[in-house]
């Protein structure tokens, strides 16, 4: 049953939206990190959200493949913005200097789409102008 | 010696010539094969039935040992109840064990009162400790222990016949970074943990224990 399970990828927009809500296995991890390239590729999408609210746990291997999804779509043109981490999780991270660096975070869900609406000013036809990151 | 073989000694000390409790005492350990600083669940009641055994030949008269074998149960109850431990095996056999080891040492934390923010961090190491497992050894086993009594707090040892940790202390001291990442986890795991003993070398698998005491500085 596992193994078939996917976490869904929700497109808003010009934004992906995942939101974990499970112990995440490696294997779905890994499947994530996959899934989201894809996704990338497929849509025209400029950012990328990941709620993290329903993590149990985040350690050095959970907080890397997420670190890698966040770098992987910066070098395909997407920001990354994670969101909504436990703030007892977030102690942790930065207790076992874990945090995961040069990705940006947000608050919650809204911040994090305010985040991105402020980064990708929509053009005229409104789609996205600005693929490029800063 | 530990608090319970020390108590144990006391009680004898009252029954009969103290020069004869250290050796007593020392052989009922040998024999009942408990190692005094890490009292297990059913440890203490075989360590006190071994007691009660070499202590009859050597107490005066009857009655006193009769006394003696109260006294005995007596410390063995409040040692059950104080110091005993409570253990649980998640054994490593596939990705999802890593998830229940987690969550199961979670829980024990919420059992025995540890803080949410400390919960979080044992459920992290043992994520740490159940991954090396499965990525470096496939299998083996994760035994979360309930430490209880004056010291309470959680055990985690972590147990496998895998190929082993060949730069075992290179990676402690941060020097060695594996393109796998072996090593962070490690280092988190000594990091978040009040006490942490690793024995490891190539071939002949990996041992390591770590514990989290509820009275440490956080």
């Amino acid at each position: 049953m596992l193994d078939v399970f996917k976490i869904p990828i929700i497109k808003l927009y010009d934004t992906l939206i995942v939101s974990i809500q499970m112990a995440l296995t490696d294997q779905l991890v890994r499947q994530l990190k996959q899934d989201i390239t894809m996704e990338i590729d497929r849509t025209d999408a400029t950012g990328l959200i990941i709620d993290l609210s329903g993590m149990d746990v985040m350690d050095s291997y959970i907080t890397k493949a997420i670190r890698d999804i966040g770098l992987v779509s910066r070098l395909m043109g997407v920001e990354t913005v994670l969101c909504s981490l436990d703030p007892m999780i977030a102690i942790t991270l930065v207790e076992m200097d874990l945090s995961p660096e040069g990705i940006t975070t947000a608050l919650n869900l809204e911040a994090a789409l305010d985040y991105l609406r402020s980064k990708h000013v929509p053009g005229p036809e409104g789609t996205s102008q600005n693929k490029a990151n800063v | 010696m530990s608090e319970i073989t020390a108590k144990a000694a006391t009680i004898l000390k009252q029954y009969m010539s103290p020069i004869l409790t250290d050796p007593i005492m020392e052989a009922a350990v040998l024999r009942s094969g408990v190692d005094p600083d890490n009292i297990r669940m059913g440890d203490g009641s075989r360590l006190v039935r071994v007691l009660k055994q070499s202590c009859k030949l050597f107490v005066r008269n009857s009655r006193d040992y009769a006394k003696c074998c109260k006294d005995l149960d007596v410390l063995l109850t409040e040692a059950m109840a104080g110091s005993s431990v409570d253990s649980t095996v998640v054994t490593i056999k596939e990705e999802r064990d890593i998830v229940v080891a987690r969550a199961t040492g979670r829980d024990m934390c919420e059992e025995i009162g540890f803080p949410i923010s400390v919960r979080i961090g044992v459920a992290t190491v043992i994520s740490e400790l159940a991954r090396n497992i499965h990525q470096y050894a496939k299998t083996g086993n994760i035994v979360l222990s309930l430490m209880k009594g004056e010291r309470g707090g959680i055990e985690v040892f972590a147990v496998d016949d895998g190929p082993g940790i060949p730069f075992i202390e290179e990676v402690l001291s941060g020097r060695y970074k594996s393109k796998t990442g072996l090593g962070q986890g490690l280092l988190v795991v000594k990091k978040m943990m009040d006490e942490f003993e690793v024995s490891s070398a190539l071939g002949e698998g990996t041992k390591i224990r770590v514990r989290k005491y509820l009275d440490a500085r956080r």
